[in-house]
């Protein structure tokens, strides 16, 4: 889940590779913005299906958090 | 052209009026477009009419005047609904936004008097808030179709009350209290009548672009003067298709599926959708610039009109690639909102051209402006009304600028954040701020006064560090302010800077807070 994250994260925004890391934070390492991460919602939808709300979404801090979130939410969708 | 802005005895049309002309003149052809369970929906300039009578005769028949009615709702066909019912029935119109908390929509209903209530779902309507609601009507949510159905049902034009609507609203009293965003203190009131709600989109346009073909995307809050003025009351006149977009989430969709020709934004919309182009470039490398563009924006798209806050020019530029035209203009809800706005031929660091409702004067540095489209003052609140206006009447616009032969704006500064150094010197933050715009290693920088020196708070781009192996981030920006001191004028020289690791913090509206002046 963490790659196809990192994946969309570079196709949206110009940084390196190697600074997308679990750690790394949404706002201030990839300079994301409220609208960037409702974007970045939507593309999960479209990339993995699993759907994440606006408010979700806000709640995250890290590109971890994202990716942990969606590993349970695909695990229960499975179940 | 003429100019009106000494014309005292200037009257602009009321609502009741456009929505009769336009109903008459462009009948059953779609006004509003939206989106309602995956399908378009639509209602023409007729439909609106009636819908709209009907609200106005409900309220009516309340058999008082003057209520204060606030509106706490997403942009809808029946937010518009009920919007137009309340400017044509004689009452006054409290926009807010739906996020308001409880606590806020509490101090506010009770500090602007309402004494009426229409929220929709995206409102929290707790109970105790709709306890302060019993002298007039229950608050009503209008969400869906079933509150404004029976209404229309009840008041249509064939009812016994068919004649309440054909009351006439006085154009000089108040028709709406807007109140400001708060970045600088308490909310104030800010009283619009309707000669200054209307009065305010009757300018001659510059932009060709907005006629009869034009498609609108309304993505900006109604609530705010900027859209409610622009994308609803000067589209309603002139016969332009407004689509509307349900929430950010959906601005996307929202594009493919109306494929608009002009949107209302903030500089932070134009952003993230550039993004989005961005990454249909990467993604398809095959595309033209104007092809990845459309694959975002539809292929209509022609023109970005952008408000609120400073848009960069390097954004402009960008934008042009794409051939979309960006530019911005200015105004503020206490002179009716817009006060120029831009065409194709404005320089980018212009914010557009004075409009013909108003003249203008440069008074210590600060724009003032007179015209017939000015506010009535600020809800009870008299000080700082007095404090808005000069002795002789114009308004202060607390901004810094000047206005080019050609009528063109430039701002280069809020006069509230002017820096007054103990030399008596007076330093624009916001004019050294704007020289860091070109350094890519920059993210945000403040600039202020601290112990009478010029100091800047610098949060670097640390994407761009990594991508470009600049391991000491201070170090290169120490370099970037030695080399700009070199040439600046010595009360523009920076003697402090702080490189930080957070985001510089930010009001809830996005912009960074300024620091208090500390000499």
């Amino acid at each position: 889940m963490f790659e196809t994250l990192k994946a969309l994260i570079l196709e949206y925004v110009d940084v390196d590779p190697e600074i997308i890391t679990p750690d790394a934070n949404l706002r201030s390492d990839f300079s994301l913005n409220s609208l960037d991460i409702i974007n970045l919602a939507v593309a999960i939808e479209d990339e993995t299906g699993i759907s994440v709300s606006d408010r979700k979404m806000a709640s995250f801090y890290t590109l971890g958090e994202v990716a942990d979130y969606l590993e349970s939410a695909a695990a229960k969708k499975q179940a | 052209m003429i100019n009106y802005g000494n014309d005292s005895g200037y009257k602009a049309p009321s609502i009741r009026q456009i929505l009769d002309a336009s109903a008459a003149k462009y009948g059953d052809r779609t006004f509003i477009k939206f989106i309602e369970d995956g399908t378009v929906q639509e209602r023409s300039f007729r439909r609106l009419r009636q819908d709209s009578l009907a609200v106005c005769r409900f309220l009516r028949n309340l058999g008082k005047e003057k209520l204060h009615i606030a509106v706490a709702a997403k942009t809808s066909y029946e937010y518009i609904v009920f919007v137009t019912g309340i400017l044509t029935s004689g009452n006054v119109l409290v926009p807010f936004s739906p996020d308001t908390s409880e606590k806020e929509s509490l101090s506010l209903f009770k500090r602007a008097d309402i004494d009426i209530l229409f929220y929709d779902d995206a409102y929290n309507c707790t109970d105790r808030l709709k306890k302060q609601f019993d002298s007039v009507i229950s608050p009503m949510n209008i969400s869906g179709e079933g509150v404004l159905a029976s209404i229309t049902e009840k008041y249509s034009d064939s009812s016994v009350y068919a004649p309440l609507s054909d009351y006439k609203v006085n154009i000089d009293d108040c028709a709406v209290i807007i109140y400001t965003s708060g970045t600088t203190g308490t909310r104030k009131g800010v009283m619009l009548s309707m000669n200054a709600l209307v009065g305010n989109i009757m300018y001659d346009e510059y932009v060709d672009i907005l006629n009869e073909k034009a498609v609108v995307l309304s993505v900006l809050p109604m609530f705010h003067a900027y859209c409610l003025s622009g994308d609803y009351v000067r589209n309603l006149k002139d016969g332009l298709t407004v689509c509307l977009n349900g929430s950010m989430r959906d601005l996307p969709e929202s594009l493919k599926t109306f494929e608009p020709t002009v949107m209302r934004v903030v500089p932070m919309i134009a952003q993230t959708l550039l993004k989005l182009v961005k990454m249909k470039e990467n993604r398809h490398p095959e595309l033209t610039p104007r092809q990845a563009a459309e694959a975002v924006f539809g292929k209509n798209i022609k023109w970005l009109i952008s408000g609120a806050a400073y848009l960069d020019p390097s954004l402009v530029r960008e934008y042009d690639r794409f051939g979309i035209f960006l530019r911005q203009g200015y105004g503020m809800t206490e002179a009716g909102c817009r006060i120029s706005v831009p065409d194709a031929d404005c320089s980018l660091e212009s914010v557009g051209r004075v409009t013909n409702m108003f003249v203008t004067r440069i008074q210590g540095g600060e724009i003032q402006v007179k015209g017939p489209t000015l506010m009535m003052g600020y809800y009870k609140m008299p000080e700082e009304t007095k404090a808005s206006f000069t002795e002789d009447g114009w308004l202060r616009t607390g901004d810094i600028g000047e206005v080019s032969e050609s009528g063109e704006l430039f701002i280069t500064g809020r006069l509230k954040n002017l820096i007054i150094l103990s030399n008596g010197e007076n330093v624009s933050p916001e004019a050294i701020e704007k020289k860091f715009a070109d350094y890519d290693i920059v993210s945000e920088i403040l600039v202020y006064s601290e112990n009478d020196r010029i100091t800047a708070d610098i949060y670097p781009n640390f994407g761009y560090c990594s991508d470009n192996d600049i391991d000491d981030p201070k170090e290169f920006i120490t370099a970037i302010i030695k080399q700009m001191n070199e040439g600046a004028k010595p009360s523009h020289v920076i003697t402090q800077v702080r490189v930080v690791n957070e985001p510089l913090p930010r009001t809830q509206t996005g912009k960074i807070i300024r620091k208090q002046a500390e000499i």
